[in-house]
């Protein structure tokens, strides 16, 4: 099982709608793939026209069994139409709401995260996790429970700000996983998000992505009104518009996803 | 698929702004059936290994009658019940007991538990360890006292990492294993309260302490904990042995510890060696569950259990070694010495008493002065057990002038 955690210290730079895609991807793909909001917006929740109880703070807080929160995603709303019943994978939700902001208060340490999802290693390929913008305690969780994180980011400059502190954050953990015997988090991919190329503010700021992150950028994913169609139509891309170029950059960030996970150190 | 047909998959979906959006309810998003399979059956394998961790009350978790290690030195639990109720008391008269043992009036352990700069700590940062070794000798109450509030101190500081194990019985807990950080606990509850705020912006609530529940008592779980943490002393591992021993001869051939006369002589009914072999095939086990290496040792350990009284409480509360013990029940057999020590010991005792009685009545004093109505039943419950103290010297006194 790996755990990868979709992360930028920024609001609105699209860590929901990339991590609902590649975990939809992975599925599709084959894979056990469980999403779990983080967030107590709760929008990867209803990205998929779930409900939102019971959720994360069920599962962390009161303890609630995994079969209690796990929602099953249903195939239409994350598949490729005319490939629904080929598939083996399965995408499943830990549900967020409002309860999530109070995990950090309620639980009693770091590895609370860890020890939770360590239960179904066996039983799961991947583990998403779609945090909040705002650090907080249960970030700390998460970051003891990560093997690899992807940064999605504008490229504007509050979100190279918020993703300079979330880099930050990571580097504190170093010192602490290494005391309990973890790898360092692997850094997946910086991913440029809702990219416009025609404007000389983005093309300068996506070279500075590229100098200072080298091959960790992605290629960026450009503004799409299709995007906003997936999110109110509770579906991903995949399922609602398979054929477009849209679903195509989608499959190349699973297909990035897949080389960076599998590749030797 | 074209764009209008993509604007009519959209209009199928409510609008998110009405008061109930129609999300997919958790049942009928299993209902949809995608068919699980052997998913749901893995999953569910690992729901049932999982023994959820709960924060229970501090105050409903009663320690365990017959564990091992005794944290709290023998002196202070015959005047105070070990009863969750009484727990505050037993730390405010413990505390009393070193400051009187050690001579440092203002000794005081929230420092400690605030994680302060503290001479003790000075002591050990200032790596002249022979010389300050011989000017600050450990006492036995302090020593036993502050292996509690590190406890608590590290526990506040980075949190508990290891939950303790309970048993839930129908009005109260009772502890497996992790009787020490209860009171850890509860020294932080006493000092901190609910609402503490930890360095790291945190907040947490002492009254509760995270705890797995457990069907029952299971001794060679207790056993393997207790290996595992703190090593114990040998008076602990004496009676470690002889719990684990009564498990395999089956707990019905033995009369339970409320019905003994001290808590010795619960441990010591399979002190016979004879009488109560370890059942073939059960050595290896039993050397694996005490840590220890070989069946001389066991021996070792279970002839403590016919130590005299006070060498036994002696041994425990200063966590004397198995050696020692067994050298000074040697010096004991010479019986004119025992007298000579007794009588001296007596004479060390009613000196204390006279030191503490005056430290106590000021004491008692002040908080009378201070009197409102929620601190009654506690002074009276101190000067109950302040008269019980008093009375058990008296007979004491009485008894060695016969």
């Amino acid at each position: 099982m790996k755990i990868i955690t979709l992360l930028n210290e920024k609001g609105g730079v699209g860590k929901t709608t990339l991590a609902t895609h590649l975990s939809a991807g992975l599925a599709i793909r084959g894979k056990r793939v469980i999403l779990v909001d983080a967030d107590p917006q709760g929008h990867a929740t209803i990205a998929f026209g779930l409900s939102k109880e019971p959720g994360f703070y069920d599962l962390i807080v009161r303890n609630a069994p995994f079969q209690k929160v796990l929602r099953p995603v249903p195939a239409e709303r994350f598949n490729v139409p005319d490939e629904a019943h080929n598939t083996n994978g399965q995408l499943l939700v830990v549900p967020s709401n409002i309860e999530t902001r109070s995990i950090a208060g309620n639980i009693s340490d770091a590895f609370t995260v860890l020890k939770r999802f360590n239960q179904l290693r066996n039983a799961i390929d991947f583990v998403f996790f779609d945090t909040s913008p705002t650090p907080s305690l249960l970030h700390s969780s998460i970051y003891m429970a990560t093997d690899g994180i992807i940064y999605p980011t504008k490229c504007e400059a509050w979100s190279f700000d918020g993703l300079r502190e979330s880099l930050t954050h990571k580097d504190q953990f170093s010192p602490i996983r290494q005391q309990y015997n973890l790898n360092d988090i692997k850094v997946l991919g910086v991913v440029p998000t809702m990219y416009r190329g025609r404007t000389l503010e983005h093309q300068d700021n996506l070279r500075r992505l590229q100098d200072t992150f080298g091959s960790l950028v992605w290629k960026p994913l450009p503004v799409r009104t299709i995007w906003t169609e997936v999110a109110s139509a509770r579906r991903t891309v995949f399922s609602l518009a398979p054929g477009s170029g849209t679903a195509e950059d989608a499959w190349h960030l699973v297909d990035q996803l897949e080389d960076r996970i599998y590749e030797q150190p | 698929m074209s764009s209008r047909e993509r604007r009519r998959k959209i209009q199928t979906e409510d609008n998110l702004l009405s008061a109930n959006p129609n999300t997919l309810d958790p049942k009928t998003a299993d209902a949809i059936g995608f068919g699980l399979g052997d998913l749901a059956l893995e999953i569910a394998a690992a729901d049932n290994d999982f023994q959820a961790i709960e924060a229970v009350s501090i105050q409903e978790i009663h320690p365990n009658s017959i564990q091992p290690r005794y944290s709290i030195p023998h002196d202070l639990t015959d005047i105070f019940a070990l009863h969750p109720g009484n727990i505050v008391d037993i730390f405010e008269r413990w505390i009393i007991e070193v400051q009187l043992e050690t001579g440092q009036k203002d000794f005081d352990i929230l420092p400690y538990l605030q994680g302060q700069a503290t001479s003790r700590g000075a002591r050990a940062e200032s790596d002249a360890p022979d010389q300050s070794a011989a000017d600050q000798p450990l006492f036995g109450k302090e020593t036993a006292l502050m292996k509690i509030v590190d406890l608590a101190a590290s526990i506040r500081r980075d949190g508990l990492s290891n939950p303790i194990s309970l048993v839930r019985h129908a009005d109260h807990y009772e502890i497996e294993t992790g009787e020490r950080r209860w009171l850890a606990y509860h020294i932080l509850y006493w000092k901190f309260g609910d609402g503490d705020r930890r360095s790291d912006g945190s907040v947490v609530n002492w009254s509760r302490i995270p705890a797995r529940v457990v069907n029952q008592v299971d001794v060679w779980r207790q056993a393997s904990e207790n290996n595992a943490r703190d090593n114990l002393n040998a008076i602990s591992r004496a009676r470690q042995l002889s719990l684990l021993l009564m498990d395999l001869h089956g707990w019905d051939n033995f009369v339970k510890i409320d019905a003994c006369e001290n808590e010795q002589a619960f441990y010591a009914q399979v002190a016979d060696g004879a009488a109560w072999r370890i059942p073939r095939g059960q050595g290896e086990r039993l050397l694996n569950a005490m840590g220890l290496s070989d069946a001389g040792q066991l021996r070792q350990y279970r002839a403590l259990l016919r130590l005299p009284a006070d060498l036994w409480r002696r041994g425990d509360d200063e966590n004397l070694t198995e050696g020692e013990l067994r050298k000074m029940k040697a010096a004991l057999d010479n019986v004119t010495r025992v007298t000579i020590q007794k009588s001296k010991s007596k004479k060390d005792a009613v000196a204390r008493l006279a030191a503490d009685a005056t430290q106590w009545r000021n004491k008692l004093r002040k908080e009378i002065n201070s009197l409102d109505n929620n601190n009654k039943p506690k002074i009276r419950r101190l000067i109950e057990a302040e008269i019980r103290q008093l009375m058990r010297l008296i007979a004491d006194i009485d008894e060695s002038h016969t």
